[in-house]
């Protein structure tokens, strides 16, 4: 009765591939990192229909042994690691063979190779990860992968494709990202028409790649960015406040050379702007981390794009410190707070380090208590039935990957009293750092999920932004502002969908215009039809802008702005349930 | 430090300086008034954006400073039982309070630790009629923006060009404008006040007397005798409102403030506050009356009002909210309102005079 089998290897690279390719733009990134390990100083991808039908990525790089070509479709050949030890070194992006044969598992491929200097190229052509064709061939040194039809084999994923233009976007997105971890190489990526979408020069300039991936303005209005301090070395360019944005967007972390997301780097980046940047907006940046191998573990998943940190405090402090620093040091940003230190420095009585200290860690009762007047109390007490009790919204606009991911940052902060000199602080009824750092529980909203704030009960609301929540337990502190335009989208997506009238719309005084990225652009365009219907009203302005026109008919309050950028997170994220789809 | 007051005048000074004395400061001297003592009794309250500084004449036996809770010392002096107060501070910041046979010692903080308030340097100066003030705050502070992440709408901006001033407040929907000629020479400039320190000013301002205005680049001082109010100016740059008034028109009419006013609110009143999918319709079918309806799950509202029409025949929708608070704050009997179509922007004016325009953007179906 042998009802287990080992599965055949087909099978295995079919299942991994689920792992490992989501979308064309995971194609792109896999094939785009073998190219980098192989030591490319020029990448060139191009696609069809969003790289569904085709996608090609070539590469100058040092090229594969006609042994090494037949071997590398097969799973868990690299050329990269041999013993489990060697991860610990790692400094090549790929290491676990499995990209090439999930890849070729679920499309048909072909793959052109040549070493510097060899007479002959070597093909390989596979279909479904059965090899079909192993040949001899005339090619240019390097490597050329063509992956067509990709999906053509798993009819389920493919379903889940979204619109050519929007996928388009999200390989634009990626591959944006990773020119900026090499300003060293230069990237090109071109669409069917033969357009270049992007370019960068591979000069080596990391300003000159931003220049390319972002924009002009953002690229001239940067300002660098470094600590030489080990063991967490960083460099970078950060955007003043006149270029902020309204999402995290244009925020790229790089760690040794890989970018990554990573909580608490977002995290340290929302700490230092404060007092610098208007609540809700966020700087363009690129952050390059180096920090010795051993202190981060890449091998946590299988895209290895979210990281984990050993040391999260020391990486913590140096980012926070070091942008505070540039920050600081340009005196022509005009602080939204109008930084007055020279001031403040002569006001603050001695014991401030010591009454922050006490305030910020740890009798979050009190505080409460002392801080909510009643109008505030009642104010947010109409919160909580309004906002959080729909159940049919559940999912709308919030991540619900990150809840393992709660980290206490409390015990992250920085010396309190030197926060204070570095901060400009004008007022402190709005730049109170209380309410981060106070609970071991914090969660952002972004990330909650929040089937669990229908049980919570609401404490109130600390200096007029946080919300704080009791929830199994826990003490959560909710950024109310940041919180603000997604509640009122929560409310506008539950109406009910058959709804026979749309939402009003309340026009402009002035229209509004709104950098956007390719990726965005593609992702409000797929879902332009129900963001009318919620009351927007919008049009492309070029090929990185939008026009706002109209919004939704809330409270004045609303910044069209922001709320706007809520929806396209939303829309770029796909957790967005319109009410009637 | 030692002195005695009346109990009505201090109450009044406290009450005015708290709006400046911030409840939730990390830093605990803030949550504190300053009380110094000189010939007079000077109480200061200050948030690091605004200041507010408030006289008053007492019995002063010796001078001296210190500050208090301001939240325990309104509480207290309020509920003091004989219009006498008398104060009375030791060496080590104890502060004595006694009226009739109740008597209070609290801990105050050294004087020395309190911020001081900007002086405005270099200043322009501008004489202005109180009353006048007053009621030009009371016209567009209330168009202004509280959404804090646009700070520059969170102010008014205040002009004088050419001897007449002008305040200006913008939220992105709607547009208030108040312009006055002013008296005496007036120096050309302009400026960013938050709304916020304006209506704490228009509180104390009065019916009759003038108010100095001092501005220099980063603040701005309001003196009113007794009281001062200085404040942090917002930087960055203003709308100009005047490339936002339409020149043309559509439609014009004239109609009863008051009589528009409560066919707004009667509308409203099908319209639940938490619902926002429901507007008011304005629409006319002759150029005589003007039908104002609205139309919801609750139900429907519909009246007709008198009026004097030209132009074309209109149908718009609109935010009720945002017809009812610039009509509450015009006076005048009529007004003149003037339409571009369901999409174009719309004009109030009172019907004598053009002092005050106030514009709001329809919603669209
Ligand atoms: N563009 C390329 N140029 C040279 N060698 C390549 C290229 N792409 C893949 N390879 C070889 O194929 C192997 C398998 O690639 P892959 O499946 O992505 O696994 P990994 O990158 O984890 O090693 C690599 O280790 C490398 O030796
Ligand atoms: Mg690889």
């Amino acid at each position: 009765m042998a009802l287990i089998k080992k599965l055949d290897p087909v099978t295995i690279n079919h299942i991994a591939a689920g792992e490992v390719v989501e979308r064309p733009a995971s194609v792109v990134k896999e094939l785009i990192d073998n190219s980098l390990d192989a030591g490319a100083t020029q990448i060139l991808v191009s696609i069809r229909n969003g790289g569904i039908s085709e996608i090609e990525v070539s590469d100058n790089g040092g090229g594969m042994t006609e042994e090494d070509a037949r071997h590398c479709l097969l799973s868990h050949f690299t050329s990269k690691i041999t013993t489990i030890d060697d991860l610990e070194t790692i400094t090549t992006m790929g290491f676990r063979g499995e990209a090439l044969p999930s890849i070729a598992s679920i499309s048909r491929l072909r793959l052109r190779t040549r070493e510097p200097g060899a007479e002959l190229g070597y093909e390989i052509k596979s279909e479904g990860g059965k090899i079909i064709a192993a040949n001899p061939c005339a090619c240019p040194e390097g490597t050329v992968v063509t992956v067509n039809d990709l999906f053509y084999n798993t009819p389920a994923r493919y379903k889940f494709l979204k619109k050519d233009s929007l996928e388009a976007g999200y390989i634009a997105d990626i591959m944006g990202k990773l020119a900026l971890t090499r300003p060293d190489v230069s990237f090109r990526l071109l669409n069917e028409a033969g357009k270049s979408i992007l370019y960068t020069p591979g000069n080596n300039d990391l300003l000159s790649a931003i220049y390319a991936v972002f924009d002009r303005k953002t690229a001239e209005g940067m300002i660098p960015f470094e600590n030489n301090q080990p063991p967490v070395l960083l460099s970078g360019y950060i955007s003043t406040p006149e270029n902020a944005r309204g999402n995290r967007a244009r925020q790229v972390f790089i760690v040794n050379g890989r970018n990554i997301n990573s909580r608490i780097l977002s995290v340290a980046i929302d700490e230092s702007i404060r007092g610098w940047f208007v609540k809700s907006r966020f700087p363009a940046l690129v952050m390059q981390i180096n920090i010795p191998q051993e202190l981060v573990d890449i091998n946590v998943h299988p895209q290895k794009s979210e990281l984990r940190f050993w040391q999260e405090k020391e990486v913590f402090s140096a980012v926070y410190h070091t942008i505070q620093n540039a920050l600081a040091s340009v005196s022509g940003i005009p602080s939204v707070l109008e930084p007055n230190k020279d001031q403040m420095q002569s006001v603050l009585p001695a014991s401030v380090g010591s009454e922050r200290k006490s305030s910020t860690s740890t009798d979050i009762s009190t505080i409460v208590v002392d801080s909510v007047d009643e109008k505030e109390q009642q104010r947010h007490e109409k919160l909580p039935d309004k906002s959080f009790s729909s159940t049919k919204t559940q999912s709308i606009l919030f991540n619900d990957e990150a809840k393992d991911k709660q980290i206490s940052y409390s015990d992250m902060l920085p010396d309190p009293l030197d926060e204070y000199i570095a901060m400009p602080l004008t007022r402190p009824e709005t730049q109170t750092d209380l309410p981060e750092q106070v609970s071991s529980g914090q969660i952002s909203l972004e990330h909650l999920d929040i089937t669990g704030i229908q049980n919570a009960r609401i404490i109130g609301v600390y200096a007029n932004t946080y919300i704080l929540l009791e929830m199994e337990g826990e003490l959560v502190i909710i950024d109310q502002h940041a919180a603000h335009e997604r509640i009122l989208f929560e409310e506008l997506l539950s109406k009910e969908p058959n709804q026979e009238r749309k939402m009003p719309s309340q026009l402009l005084l002035k229209p509004l215009k709104m950098k956007i990225t390719q990726l965005e652009l593609a992702a409000v365009t797929e879902y332009r039809e129900q963001i009318v219907q919620l009351g927007f009203d919008f049009e492309d302005f070029g090929v990185d802008s939008i026009v706002i026109r109209a919004v939704p008919e809330v409270r004045s309050e609303l910044n069209p702005e922001l709320a706007f950028s809520a929806v396209i997170e939303a829309c770029v994220n796909e957790n967005i349930k319109f009410a009637n789809e | 430090m030692r002195f005695e007051c009346s109990r009505t005048n201090l109450v009044e000074a406290i009450n005015t300086v708290q709006k400046a004395v911030s409840s939730r400061s990390t830093i605990p001297i803030l949550d504190g008034i300053l009380l110094e003592v000189t010939d007079r009794i000077k109480l200061t309250g200050y948030d690091l954006e605004t200041g507010i500084e408030s006289k008053l004449d007492a019995e002063i036996y010796k001078a001296g400073s210190v500050v208090i809770k301001s939240r325990l010392l309104g509480d207290i002096v309020r509920r003091l039982p004989e219009e006498a107060v008398h104060f009375d501070k030791d060496e080590n910041n104890i502060i004595t309070i006694e009226s009739g046979s109740s008597s209070f010692q609290l801990r105050g903080l050294p004087a020395e630790d309190y911020p001081k308030i900007p002086i405005v340097e270099d200043a322009r100066q501008m004489i202005v009629p109180q009353k006048t003030l007053k009621e030009m705050i009371m016209q567009t502070s209330f168009a202004a923006s509280i959404d804090e992440s646009r700070p520059i709408l969170n102010g008014i901006n205040i002009i004088s060009e050419q001897g007449t001033l002008s305040l200006v407040a913008i939220d992105g929907f709607r547009l208030a404008v108040r312009k006055e000629m002013i008296a005496g020479d007036l120096p050309d400039s302009q400026f960013i006040v938050p709304a916020r320190t304006l209506n704490e000013v228009a509180r104390v301002l009065e019916d009759e007397g003038d108010v100095n205005i001092f501005t220099s680049h980063n603040h701005i001082l309001f003196d009113m005798g007794s009281v001062l109010v200085v404040s942090r100016l917002i930087q960055g740059e203003f709308m100009n409102y005047n490339s936002i008034l339409p020149r043309n028109h559509e439609t014009s009419m004239t109609i009863s403030t008051r009589n528009l006013l409560s066919a707004f609110e009667r509308a409203s009143l099908v319209i639940r506050a938490e619902d926002r999918r429901f507007s008011v319709t304005l629409q006319t079918n002759s150029d005589d009356i003007l039908s104002i309806s609205a139309k919801t799950d609750i139900g429907t509202s519909h009246e007709e009002l008198n009026i004097a029409m030209s132009g074309k025949l209109f149908d718009i929708d609109f935010n009720p909210k945002y017809f009812i608070e610039a009509l509450k704050v015009i006076p005048d009997e009529e007004v003149l309102i003037t339409f571009n179509g369901s999409l174009g922007p719309c004009v109030i004016n009172p019907v004598e005079e053009d002092a005050f325009s106030y514009l709001v953007l329809p919603l669209r179906r």
